[in-house]
């Protein structure tokens, strides 16, 4: 068994290693904190810290508080963060590295469903290589995160317009090569038990 | 559920004599989801689709701005980094594909501004849309993080490209303004203010439209405008449209051939 | 071996000692062929080790030198001198350097030592074919070039000229003054810039040592230290300068108005204008890009009212060529442009201004008369000044521009002084307020009431949330010290534009044969020893040309190089480069290619003996003739095929039992 002090010191080290395979990611030390990034998120407000605080956390090396932020959940991949970084940080990607870290580490995230949609999503994808929005809704309708009613008028409208079909979600049409999607993420499990 | 926006880019490639043809067995790209699982699978993904492209010796073409950042990012990760190209062509080799960095990324707007260009859809412009003013919305991944062929905060390619069919482009700042993307799924109410400012600041800057030139803008525009008019007991009705059906208009298309009688707020009488 | 060579390691304290073994350096250097003593020594460069190598000459009767410590460009000249003094031909002292090539460059001590060895083995092989040089004494040309006639440019050639040595003074537009003349009141004293700059442009006029050249650019540089040759292209101002008298009668009948470059264009000017009121010289200029008689044919007012018949609309540029000892360049800088970053809204908002547009709305004889103003005449009663706008930022220029924090507090006390009631937010991101009197300043302007908020704009907007931000521009940071995001609105928004190289920069530098930084700036020849020095000798650098810089710097830099200028004229003499090409009259097949090769024109053919010669005083020593002469005739000294294939032979003496590669390549730090 490792002990809890072991088990973030390796987090902390996977977290390193990370940083300096995604691009730039080395740059978060040279941060200015000048608030450019949380000021331009469309979103900070639904945030408990932001971009500029979580890179102060990242930095600061208190990666269970990172880890256990709304921050990256909520971010909606706009990059006017990175595009406007003066230290030329890829914010968004950063990102996107402590939600992996935070799958990862186990270590529970408050969500706002992310992990449901994101889950049903890549079900979609695995399962057909493509994503049907009737599908991809209805999956989520039955795990409670759209709430049937709300969306029935927008759906019945969209029905006699044509925008969408009762049978899509019934015919379970996928890619031709479905198989290659199947290997590659077992390849990829692979990798990443090995 | 963006039937209209694929079927009026075909229309309008196929009246300027351009030839589309469709990425045989492509995949989804995970859009922003794998990012927050796996890197190497979204860069597979995505790479997949580059090498099929790659095997039919063609470019790649897309409409959609999440898939357009997607495939840059893993052209150019695979570009910049030696070892993880190696990783995903190991990969891709089990499916008998691989993947050289041949392909080039194009977004369809790119495209009609940069290579189709002024003159060619002008000349193909029977019933300009004269007096017609038009928000354009470019969203946020088409300029970002890659501003490949624009400004990354205020691109000026839809702005031309309307004027060339005659319409008018009105000056609309939020034109790169988050309209939510997918966080509309989730969390409805904090999108539903985005959209909001998004929607009156075009009403209020005179425009009769708004066109868009990604799938997830769109979406989240056109469906939830009702939503909007609720929440802040407001009575907008403005089009949202994909910017391919304006111009299928100005190139005398019918209604039919560009979809136009799906969108939800159908456009003014006197431009159809 | 006939030749007695010494060697010396140098310690430079621990900067080499620490890496490099520098006892075994030396017992493998005293076991090399010729050497007869080697010692090493904490500070070579110290007098007593200087001393050491002047005594050993003497008692050991030294006949060749090897120095190893640091960089020659650091410390060559003054071992040179040690061994003259000890009674050697300097040029027979070589060094090698075991600082920047071996100590600073690794970590590993084992191989540092070997890399140090190697190089001393290369250097003792190299030094026995040495030969005695002799360097020219040339006389100098007692005046200087000063380029740029703003306060750097005015600094120096007040200076240069009181020293009783001629000055050519050459500004690009019609009067000199430059930036500072744009200025309204200066941090942070306050004082008004033009009254302390004014008197100086006066001065400068009435100086009989300074000829200005004012609405003149360089054309052509060419010589050397002491004997530079400068063609001056004086462009055509369309009025006689002898005979105008400054009246203005001809710019108030002009019909034409242009937009006034001096108040950023935020007035008019007419065609035919002087800058500023106090102009210097106060001679009317015709722009002809604008005048109704160049453009249509048309007009000639001005010419018809001139009562002392000073226009002359067939003037042409005029080339003046000066001969000089010295060149001070001092041009100045370009302001960032600020509509590179849209999302600040400058160009799209009407009250959007950029510092020094703002300078100008200051200032009592600028577009509103001092008067605070929006574009549509309203007092304001909010405005935000928003710094680092295109500096610290890996987008635009990654420098710190220097002035910008200390002028923006500038702005916010004078907008308190004019509107008291007014509010004013100052949004940085760290407050840079380190000279003589700033830090003062910084807590003065803080208790008049400013709100300084720590954080970056995030954009300038129009686009209203609340009623309370209807008609207003909403500028959105985060007051990182709180960490809320806040959208402040206010009336006007000030943008703190950074300092740019000038756009001319990089042909400035081709001329003079400059070098130009990642930065876009002039590079000095040493960052610290050597500030208004540059890698060509006898062309120096002041003000912002070298990196952005407040007044009080400037001034202190532009008094360094007129300084530098004054120091190498009053020496009377320049010493000739020692490694010029020489010919061997026996060679030489006459096939004259290494005439069209040379870059400085050194190489001429004697017709009568039918072979090249080559004037050493024009020689710069760059070796192209040697490299190319097909018959091997022409050697450059210092720099002969002997020398350099002996050194290239000491460095692959194989001596110990390591494979070479791992002996010469060092570890990445």
């Amino acid at each position: 068994m490792r002990t809890k002090k072991q088990e973030g010191l390796m987090l902390e080290q996977a977290f390193k290693d990370d940083l300096r395979t995604i691009l730039d990611g080395n740059k978060i030390e040279a941060c200015l904190q000048c608030g450019t990034c949380t000021a331009s998120c469309p979103v900070s407000y639904l945030m408990d810290y932001g971009p500029r605080k979580l890179v102060a956390l990242c930095r600061n090396g208190m990666l269970e508080e990172v880890l256990r932020s709304n921050t990256p959940w909520m971010c909606v991949s706009c990059y006017l963060c990175t595009t406007r970084c003066p230290a030329g940080i890829r914010i968004t990607d950063l990102l996107y590295e402590i939600k992996r870290l935070a799958k990862k580490s186990g270590i529970n995230q408050p969500t706002n469903g992310y992990e449901v949609l994101s889950e049903k999503f890549i079900e979609q994808v695995e399962k057909y290589g493509r994503v049907n929005e009737m599908r991809l809704t209805m999956s989520l309708i039955l795990k409670n995160l759209s709430r049937m009613f709300d969306t029935v008028p927008l759906g019945l409208k969209l029905l006699r317009k044509g925008r969408i079909s009762l049978t899509s979600i019934i015919k379970s049409e996928s890619i031709k090569n479905i198989k290659d999607l199947t290997q590659i993420s077992e390849r990829i499990k692979l990798r990443g038990s090995g | 559920m963006q039937k209209p926006y694929d079927i009026s880019t075909r229309a309008i490639m196929k009246h300027l004599g351009a030839d589309l043809v469709e990425l045989e067995d492509w995949n989804c790209c995970g859009a922003t989801f794998y990012h927050s699982v796996d890197e190497l699978q979204a860069l597979v993904l995505s790479a997949r689709n580059l090498a099929l492209a790659e095997r039919m010796g063609n470019n790649l073409l897309t409409i959609c701005n999440a898939c357009y950042t997607n495939l840059l990012k893993t052209n150019m990760y695979l570009k910049k980094n030696a070892n993880l190209n190696k990783t995903v062509n190991e990969i891709l080799e089990k499916i008998g594909l691989s993947y050289h960095g041949s392909v080039k990324v194009r977004h369809i707007l790119e495209v009609l501004v940069n290579d189709v260009g002024e003159q060619s859809i002008k000349e193909k412009v029977i019933s300009p849309l004269k007096d017609f003013k038009v928000a354009p919305y470019y969203g946020c991944q088409i300029v970002r993080p890659f501003h490949i062929f624009d400004d990354p905060e205020f691109p000026t390619s839809m702005d031309r490209l309307i004027s060339w069919i005659g319409a008018t482009a009105v000056s609309y700042p939020l034109k790169t303004k988050c309209c939510g993307g997918m966080l509309s799924f989730l969390n409805k109410e904090a999108c539903l203010g985005l959209i909001k400012d998004l929607l009156q600041s075009a009403v209020k800057s005179g425009a009769e439209c708004i066109a868009t030139c990604c799938p997830l803008c769109q979406t989240n525009l056109e469906m939830f405008q009702e939503d909007v008019n609720k929440k802040y007991n407001i009575q907008l009705s403005i089009p949202i449209v994909p910017f391919t059906q304006l111009i299928g208009l100005a190139f005398g298309l019918s209604p039919d051939e560009i979809g136009l009688k799906a969108m939800l707020v159908p456009l003014k009488k006197k431009i159809t | 071996m006939k030749e007695k060579i010494g060697v010396y390691v140098c310690h430079c304290g621990k900067n080499i000692a620490e890496t490099v073994d520098v006892e075994e350096v030396t017992k493998f250097a005293s076991g090399l062929p010729g050497v007869k003593i080697a010692r090493h020594y904490i500070y070579m460069c110290s007098e007593p080790g200087q001393e050491l190598i002047k005594k050993d000459i003497k008692e050991h009767g030294l006949t060749r030198v090897v120095v190893a410590a640091c960089s020659p460009t650091m410390h060559e000249p003054t071992f040179r001198r040690a061994c003259a003094d000890g009674g050697l031909n300097p040029y027979l002292c070589h060094m090698v350097n075991i600082r920047e090539h071996v100590s600073w460059v690794t970590e590993d001590k084992e191989l540092a030592t070997e890399k140090a060895m190697d190089l001393i083995a290369a250097a003792v092989n190299r030094v026995i074919y040495n030969e005695p040089i002799q360097t020219k004494k040339l006389p100098i040309v007692p005046a200087v070039l000063v380029v740029g006639g703003g306060i750097a440019g005015i600094t120096t050639a007040l200076n240069v000229a009181e020293a009783g040595i001629k000055v050519y003074l050459v500004e690009k537009t019609p009067s000199i003054g430059g930036r500072m003349a744009q200025l309204d009141k200066t941090f942070p004293t306050l004082d008004c810039a033009s009254c302390i700059l004014t008197p100086k442009m006066v001065e400068v006029a009435k100086h009989p040592n300074i000829q200005i050249l004012a609405y003149s650019e360089i054309e052509e540089v060419s010589g050397y230290v002491g004997n530079f040759k400068v063609k001056i292209r004086k462009k055509p101002r369309y009025v006689d300068e002898s005979k105008c008298t400054g009246c203005g009668t001809c710019a108030e009948k002009c019909p034409v108005r242009v937009p006034n470059e001096f108040d950023m264009g935020l007035s008019s000017r007419k065609a035919i204008y002087i800058p500023f009121p106090q102009a210097v010289p106060r001679k009317y200029t015709i722009d002809a890009e604008h005048c109704l008689y160049f453009q249509k044919g048309v007009c000639r007012v001005c010419e018809k009212f001139c009562d002392r018949k000073a226009i002359d609309f067939n003037q042409k540029p005029e080339i003046i060529e000066v001969e000089v000892g010295a060149i001070v360049i001092a041009t100045g800088y370009d302001i960032f442009d600020a509509s590179k970053i849209p999302r600040y809204g400058y160009g799209r908002f009407d009250n959007v201004f950029t510092s020094l547009e703002f300078e100008r709305i200051l200032n009592a004889s600028g577009p509103t008369n001092g008067k605070i103003v929006l574009k549509d005449g309203r007092t304001p009663s909010s405005i935000a000044i928003i710094h680092c706008v295109g500096s610290r930022d890996e987008n635009y220029n990654k420098y710190c521009s220097r002035v910008c924090c200390m002028y923006s507090l500038k702005f916010a006390h004078m907008i308190k002084e004019r509107i008291p009631d007014a509010k004013v937010y100052e949004f940085y991101i760290d407050m840079r307020a380190f000279g003589k009197g700033y830090e003062e300043f910084y807590k003065r302007v803080m208790e008049e009431g400013v709100e300084i908020i720590r954080g970056k704009v995030a954009e300038v907007t129009d686009i209203p949330l609340t009623p309370e931000e209807e008609g207003k521009l909403i500028v959105v940071a985060e007051d990182t010290l709180l960490g809320v995001v806040r959208r402040v609105p206010v009336d006007m928004v000030i943008l703190s534009v950074g300092l740019v190289p000038r756009k001319d920069a990089p042909e400035i530098a081709r001329m003079f044969n400059l070098s130009i930084g990642n930065d876009g700036f002039f590079i000095e020849k040493h960052p610290k020893l050597a500030p208004v020095a540059t890698a060509t000798s006898g062309i120096f650098i002041a003000g912002c040309c070298q990196g952005p810089k407040d007044i009080p710097d400037t001034v202190a830099q532009a008094e360094a190089a007129a300084a530098e200028a004054i120091d190498l004229i009053s020496k009377g003499y320049v010493e000739t480069e020692p490694y010029v090409s020489i010919v061997d009259p026996e060679r030489c097949s006459g096939c004259r290619i290494c005439i069209s090769l040379c870059p400085y024109g050194a190489i001429s053919f004697n017709k009568d003996k039918e072979i090249v010669q080559i004037n050493d005083a024009l020689c710069k020593g760059c070796g192209t003739c040697a490299s190319a002469c097909p018959s091997g005739a022409i050697k450059q000294l210092y720099f002969t095929d002997k020398q350099i294939l002996s050194e290239i032979a000491g460095l692959l003496a194989v001596k110990k039992e390591k494979p070479p590669e791992s002996i010469v390549v060092s570890k990445p730090s």
